[in-house]
């Protein structure tokens, strides 16, 4: 099925129902009314609550744990240790490095050590501190440089790295030579919390023997379910997950998830009472997973024409205590190191490196932000080596239909980035922009483009599922495994059934994930979870619309395929007089023994790649972007000032403009934060701004103003509608340009982020560049 | 090193809640409890505190029920804007945009707008931040402070009250009911100016100036800096060297040379080190003594 093509192919229709206009989210109100139930409102009072008791030391070895002390508090049910685990110690997602519970070592400032479960939550602090663990101190390794060198201490045993990637494509020699200009630098991105406003939080019952239930905030209720069966030592169907709506995640619950649900599940099952663990802030910001620092060595030329002859990249990648998802972000920013441009000569390396600190992991971008600042600021330094217009450059590199990729995947349709760029430049007036000079304050212009590639890196097999049913009174219940995380894509998927069936978006129901009774959808995640679970939604739909029309084109007495089902009615089409409510159908159904529910599934086209080169078809489809950004600098205090932001996608097809538009005006603002705000302070591995009043995000008044958003259409043949993923690619080209804008300012590069203003006013000093 | 395990949602001290009547009540509670006695006005600032356990009274005694002490007066003599005065209030106020537009601008500067629907003024002072945003403009004005105590009501300049590390100048049962800010001199223009890490911000400095001219020179200028020093402070070296001058770029630059010498910023304020305080202040009050400087030109 080509699902670009649904629209005149199957419904015989000439314009959407729902389909590309921004409707009202069926879940709005309840959310602005505070009555939409997250994982706290879920836990009754008197619950007992999980402490997790945590190392001081970035690397120690355990030489014992007495846990007596706690257990004579009153108030302290029980403290948990490794050996109390039934299943397998070891929660480790892509490498085994990452115990549960640490008996042996810990490898930085809050590896878990025990847990305690008490009656409140004063008691279970006070448990937790009299736990008595012994420590003996180890050297740490605290940067990915002191990593590296000869005789460091080591993270694991096995060495500090944790893995390596290369691309080989071309000649990058025959490249250089060809260059006319060649640039190189040196590009370092910090760690990045994703300061959800909903901290992690679980709530575990145990159902009788043999059976527990979690209800927690997560990105993947199957992923959560395998981790807390392992645990346990379990089967899957004895762990029972549901996700309740999630107040923000950003790719944070994706890995935090497993491991608050799995404390809060052994703590019920080891007491065989209801028990809770919701971080404070604090926990959050100091020991849940973080953006993954980087440091990106990137040497790339260019001829006199301004085409990229060759790049030659090495990246390397800090860890923090665990692997985590090391292994697929390394890929990723492997894969796409080229940036959205054909460059034939490359030559990638990468290496992901062990250090005692907070361990990396999933965020919104996974390793294409840090890339792109590297080889967007690149691009712009080659346009200024050569005296070209840096908007004027990209186009002759831009990726086309028939392009092929940094690992030569050729592209062969959807792919929009060309006209996303032409269309920013056109909008902000790209080619006469002046920069403005106000007092202290300077204004400057700066482009980046991005692409994304949609979905799960390395070519692991790529799926989902949906489930859709019909009830006798008309109404429809649609179930998902892919989570709202306040994103919406739960919403998009009735958006899409609404469309194929006909049935009016309130008569849709979306159920919340549970493992026991939702189909898995795999995890929400690499802007995956509308274009994938919508597509399988979009097959459920149109395998119960199939159903629906041949009774109604029996009970009209006309051909199936004039029959039209729209309003939650159907009727023949040009005639839209004799009419059948849904109850009245969906009764018939039932009655004529035609089944009323419908089971979707869809997997994307097979990827590969070889492991001796990197090359091969990585990602089945990329989503592309574009934008341009106005800043102010205030060259007496540093302080800079995103005032406008144009922004453009191509999305393959607007499912609804609303939210695409929310995802980027988020996008851009965790953008903002990032480039020239954010700022996770470490001393000795020890997280010094655990807290908004430290680590400050933007806040409203620090939104720019924004340009009507961009949306190019470039459908993809393979899902629902065209449609492809969003909320990733639209905070990739924001950084880039931002600090490509500062450049134009103030003729300073940062290489290093953030840009704070404190950074911006010694570097225009000639201090720290 | 410590791991903080207090949920911070929760005020995890344990404390005891007065809600006096009267302003001899408050006296009373604040005489008997002293030291483990705090005042509650709008909150924003103590509990916060509680909650991280920075502060940790015994007795926690709102003043919000006795009456009169959030009045905005206009007297002969300036502003009488009583303590709990909101920050919003002071803001809106339309006669304190006409007569004393600096203390409307600085009040807007400060958080949010649901932090200044509950923060007050009393608040903003008694809690002796360096930074808090309304002791550079009523420092710049020479105000009041109006204090009760066993022995009625006193008073004592702003200056005065100031006493640095966190310190005022009130003694065991006493509390501020209010200040009086008198107006600007004729003809003059004032500016407020602030750099925070984000717009919500607490000041990383911030600036209030004053300045009149007379005959093309200047006749009368005062600048305050905030966050810069153990307390707000007086710049009364720049003062000086621009009083009897023309307002020239020169004379400026000259003048605020002198502010490196007037700021004490400390190596342990973890949000910007001493030497971007010392930078950043000369520039904004570049820019705050040329604004009020235009706006006073402005004065027919
Ligand atoms: C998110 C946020 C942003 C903020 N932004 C800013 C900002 O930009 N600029 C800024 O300056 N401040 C800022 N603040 C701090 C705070 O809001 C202000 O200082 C506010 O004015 C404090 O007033 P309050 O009434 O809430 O004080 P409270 O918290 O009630 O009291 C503060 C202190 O003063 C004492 N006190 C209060 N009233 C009296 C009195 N009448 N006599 C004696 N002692 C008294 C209290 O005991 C306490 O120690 C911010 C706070 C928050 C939470």
């Amino acid at each position: 099925m080509r699902y670009d093509r649904i629209l005149e192919d199957l419904l015989n229709r000439d314009d959407f129902l729902v389909v590309g206009r921004s409707v009202v989210r069926t879940d709005a109100l309840d959310k602005v009314l505070g009555r939409a139930k997250f994982t706290a409102d879920y836990v009754p009072r008197d619950t007992a609550v999980v402490k997790v008791v945590r190392s001081p030391h970035p690397h120690a070895l355990i030489e014992g744990i007495d846990i007596e002390p706690a257990l004579e508090l009153p108030g302290v049910q029980m403290v948990l240790i490794a050996a109390d685990i039934p299943g397998e110690n070891q929660i480790g997602y892509a490498l085994p490095d990452q115990p549960f519970l640490n008996d042996v070592k810990t490898r930085f400032v809050g590896d878990p050590v025990a847990l305690v479960v008490a009656a409140d939550e004063g008691s279970a602090v006070e448990g937790a501190d009299a736990v008595r663990v012994k420590y003996s101190p180890l050297p740490s390794v605290l940067d990915t440089v002191d990593a590296l060198r000869d005789g460091a201490p080591l993270v694991h045993e096995g060495g500090n790295v944790a893995l390596t990637t290369k691309i080989r494509k071309g000649d990058i020699e025959k490249g250089f030579s060809e260059a006319e200009a060649v640039v190189e630098d040196l590009y370092d991105t910090p760690y990045q919390d994703h300061m959800y406003m909903e901290p992690e939080a679980a709530y575990a019952i145990p159902e009788g023997s043999g059976k527990v239930t979690v209800i927690g905030g997560m990105q993947s209720p199957f992923l959560v379910r395998e981790k807390v069966a392992h645990i346990l030592g379990w089967n899957l169907n004895q762990v029972r997950i549901i996700q309740a709506l999630t107040g923000g995640a950003f790719g944070g619950k994706d890995d935090m998830g497993p491991l608050v649900c799995a404390k809060a599940a052994l703590a019920a099952v080891k007491t065989g009472k209801p028990a809770s663990l919701i971080f404070d802030r604090e926990e959050s910001v100091a020991y849940s997973n973080k953006r993954f620092p980087a440091r990106i060595r990137y040497k790339s030329g260019a001829d006199k024409e301004g085409r990229i002859t060759a790049i030659d990249v090495d990246i390397t990648l800090e860890c923090g205590a665990f692997a985590n998802r090391a292994p697929f972000w390394l890929w990723r920013q492997t894969a796409h190191a080229a940036g959205p441009y054909e460059v034939h000569n490359a030559s990638i390396d990468g290496r992901a490196v062990y250090t005692n600190k907070v361990f990396g992991g999933s965020f919104r971008g996974f390793g294409n932000v840090a890339l792109h600042f590297a080889a967007e600021s690149q691009v712009d330094r080659l346009a200024g080596e050569l005296g070209m217009d840096p908007v004027e450059l990209r186009l002759r590199n831009i990726l086309k239909p028939g392009s092929r990729t940094t690992c030569d995947q050729l592209l062969d349709h959807s792919v929009g980035i060309e006209e996303c760029l032409t269309k920013v430049a056109e909008a902000s007036r790209w080619s006469s922009r002046k920069r403005k000079r106000n007092g202290s304050k300077v204004t400057g212009f700066g482009v980046s483009c991005a692409y994304h590639g949609i979905s799960t890196s390395r070519s692991t097999p790529d799926w989902s599922a949906a489930s859709l049913i019909l009830n006798q009174d008309g109404s429809m219940t649609y179930r998902t495994g892919i989570c709202e995380l306040g994103q919406g894509a739960p919403i998009g998927h009735a958006k899409i059934v609404a469309e194929i069936t006909g049935a009016p978006m309130e008569s849709i129901r979306i159920e919340v994930p549970d493992t026991d009774s939702t189909p898995n959808a795999k995890p929400t995640h690499g802007s995956r979870g509308l274009m994938l679970g919508g597509t399988a939604a979009a097959d459920a739909a149109i395998k119960l619309r199939e159903r629906m029309v041949n009774v109604a084109a029996d009970m009209l007495g006309c051909p199936e395929g004039e029959v039209d089902l729209r309003d939650g009615k159907a009727s023949r089409k040009g005639e839209p007089g004799e009419t059948i409510r849904f109850p009245e159908l969906a009764e018939e159904l039932y009655h004529r023994g035609v089944s009323p529910a419908s089971y979707g599934f869809y997997a994307a086209p097979k990827r590969y790649f070889d492991p001796e080169t990197g090359l091969g078809v990585n990602y089945s489809v990329y989503t592309f972007a574009a934008s341009v950004v106005e800043v102010e600098v205030d060259t007496e205090t540093g302080l800079c000032e995103v005032v406008k932001v144009w922004p453009a996608m191509d999305v393959g097809k607007a499912i609804d403009p609303l939210v695409i538009e929310g995802q980027i005006h988020g996008a851009v603002s965790q953008g903002i934060g990032f480039t020239i705000m954010e700022h996770l302070k470490l001393r000795d591995g020890v997280v010094l701004t655990p807290g908004f009043k430290d680590y400050v995000v933007p806040s409203a008044l620090d939104t720019p103003e924004y340009a009507p958003t961009i949306i190019v259409e470039e459908p993809y043949q393979h899902s629902a509608f065209g449609a492809k993923g969003v909320g990733e690619p639209a905070i990739i080209s924001i950084v880039p340009a931002i600090t490509n804008a500062i450049y134009d300012a103030i003729g300073v590069r940062l290489n290093k982020l953030p840009a704070t203003a404190e950074m911006l006013h010694a570097a225009m000093r000639g201090g720290a560049r | 090193m410590t791991i903080n395990k207090v949920n911070t949602h929760i005020v995890p001290i344990e404390f005891e809640y007065h809600a006096p009547g009267s302003l001899d009540e408050a006296v009373g509670l604040l005489e008997r409890y002293g030291e483990e006695a705090q005042i509650l006005a709008g909150g924003t600032d103590l509990i916060p505190q509680m909650k991280q356990r920075k502060a940790e009274p015994k007795h926690v005694v709102n003043i919000k029920r006795i009456p009169g002490l959030a009045c905005i007066e206009e007297t002969p003599d300036g502003f009488r804007i009583g303590a709990l005065a909101k920050l919003r209030a002071v803001e809106l106020s339309p006669q304190i945009k006409e007569k004393i537009p600096l203390l409307s601008e600085a009040a807007q500067s400060i958080g949010s707008v649901q932090i200044r629907n509950l923060g007050t003024i009393g608040g903003n002072i008694c809690n002796a931040s360096p930074s808090a945003d309304m002791a550079t403009p009523l420092l710049v004005l020479d105000a009041t402070v109006h204090i009760y105590g066993r022995d009625g009501a006193k008073t004592c300049s702003i200056a005065e009250f100031f006493q640095g590390g966190g310190d005022i100048n009130l003694g065991r049962g006493e509390f501020v009911t209010g200040f009086t800010v008198p107006f600007p001199p004729v003809g003059a223009g004032s500016a407020f100016e602030k750099v925070g890490w984000t717009t919500f911000d607490i000041a990383t400095v911030n600036v209030a100036a004053v300045v009149t001219l007379k005959g093309g020179k200047i006749d009368h200028c005062s600048i305050a800096l905030g966050a810069c020093s153990p307390a707000p402070v007086r710049g009364v070296l720049a003062e000086a060297a621009l009083i009897g001058k023309e307002p020239s770029a020169e004379a400026l630059e000259e003048a605020v040379e002198f502010i490196a010498a007037c700021v004490e910023p400390r190596e342990r304020w973890r949000r910007a080190p001493p030497e971007y305080r010392r930078r950043s202040s000369k520039a904004l009050a570049m820019d705050a003594l040329s604004r009020a400087i235009e706006r006073a030109r402005r004065f027919p």
